[in-house]
């Protein structure tokens, strides 16, 4: 029981804390080369393809679209592909009005990788910036994001997300009510702040679904049931031996829901498509390949197995409650921890209830979690893993 | 005082969410159930 309840122990403050500390030494003590250039002058500006895949959002894509357009970049050197995965609203009817600047591709259903295949296919230009409907770009978001690529060691980058809640956003004058979006901010603080170090020391193992780059050479077409493009994308990119960085000067902007049923089947998503990658790159679990492997491990595979340690911990750490005044402070931190989850779950849940029917009623303009609800689950955007 | 605890609150369902949803994760791989297309 002893070994059980170390070893769990140290896997979860090895996952948490460990290895944000290791990473932090390690950008200190041994970085890698930042990119070689990171201002690019407007002549030496790459040509971009902005690719958009989208199912059914018709009632954002003209917002969206107006937000790439109005991008501090010059308009003959970047093109925007919208490709629709069977949407049956009037996506078509949207993009058709932005042409010839966008190019609307209409594709029957087959799932947002097929969509994305499609989308690169349909890209004429070298370097491929993958975004969602929902979220918005700064201004400068696409400069900031392909300034890297005048390394050519560079295979993708990353930009930032910055989230704020859908309290803050979707209802202005009502009184501010976070949901679960404050401990969701909190954590993709956290987790951007993990990718900052990584990128770092070397690459990022994994980007950021709503704004991320890839040179053209380092893609190759997704399998059709791929969860995750944003991990499995630049993780190829790094296979190949490009680096992947993560350019926090390149922003893009959603909000945080406040209903933590959105956010738990968002989760669900992600860490499935975790589990997914073991099967579709096991070259990621072979230290001798993959030049990210123990960033890679401690970062996206410690997260699967923490759950179980979790488990383990409290068991046997229950079991040995009377061995010593140790365990004995251990299972009251336990226990504390558990109790102030279920009061965090009983302050989330509550303001979805409480707000579920006023936004029904009142057809106020899409918030994250009325537009979520006219987009298939399977849709719903990974980015926060 | 409240408040922190109601902060801590969020940030500690954050982290069992986000470890519910591992296993539940695995759980949909496993089963079939579309997570996809």
């Amino acid at each position: 029981m002893k070994t059980a309840f170390w070893v769990s122990a140290f896997l979860v403050a090895y996952i948490y804390v460990g290895y944000p500390l290791l990473l932090a030494v390690w950008a200190r003590l041994r970085p890698a080369d930042g990119p070689r250039s990171a201002t690019v002058e407007p002549h030496g500006l790459p040509y971009v393809s902005v690719v958009l895949a989208a199912r059914n959002e018709g009632h954002q894509l003209r917002r969206r679209l107006d937000n790439l357009l109005s991008q501090d970049y010059p308009a003959d050197r970047f093109e925007i592909v919208v490709v629709s995965d069977g949407s049956t609203d009037d996506t078509p009817r949207v993009a058709a009005r932005y042409a010839p600047r966008v190019r609307y591709l209409p594709l029957p259903r087959g799932g947002k990788a097929l969509a994305l295949n499609a989308g690169v296919r349909e890209a004429r230009h070298p370097i491929l910036v993958f975004a969602d409907a929902r979220q918005r770009f700064a201004a400068d978001a696409l400069r900031r994001l392909v300034a890297p690529f005048a390394d050519p060691r560079i295979g993708g980058v990353s930009g930032e997300l910055h989230l704020g809640t859908e309290a803050e956003g979707g209802r202005r004058g009502e009184p501010r009510d976070e949901g679960v979006g404050e401990g969701v901010g909190l954590y993709w603080e956290y987790e951007k702040w993990i990718r900052r170090k990584e990128s770092a020391v070397a690459s990022v193992v994994g980007t950021t679904g709503a704004i991320y780059a890839l040179r053209r050479a380092a893609w190759r077409d997704l399998p059709s049931n791929a969860i995750l493009d944003d991990v499995l994308t630049p993780m190829r990119a790094v296979l190949m031996g490009y680096r992947v960085v993560f350019e926090p000067a390149a922003r893009a902007f959603d909000m945080t829901p406040a209903d933590a049923e959105v956010e738990r089947r968002r989760k669900t998503r992600t860490l499935a498509g975790n589990y997914q990658l073991l099967r579709l790159e096991p070259r990621l679990f072979v230290p001798g390949l993959n030049p990210v492997w123990l960033q890679f491990v401690s970062h996206k595979i410690g997260r699967l197995v923490v759950p179980y340690a979790l488990v383990a911990l409290l068991v046997s750490n229950s079991a040995l409650a009377s061995a010593g005044p140790l365990y004995s402070l251990a299972l009251i931190l336990q226990v504390a921890f558990y109790v102030l989850a279920l009061h965090g779950a009983t302050l989330a849940l509550a303001p979805a209830v409480q707000q579920r029917p006023a936004r029904e009623a009142s057809k106020a303009p899409a918030t994250l979690d009325t537009a979520r609800s006219r987009v298939p689950k399977e849709w719903m955007n990974a980015s926060l893993d | 005082m409240r408040r922190l605890i109601d902060r801590a609150s969020r940030v500690a369902f954050a982290f069992a969410m986000m470890n519910y949803a591992a296993v539940a994760g695995l759980v949909r791989l496993v089963s079939g159930r579309r997570v996809w297309r």
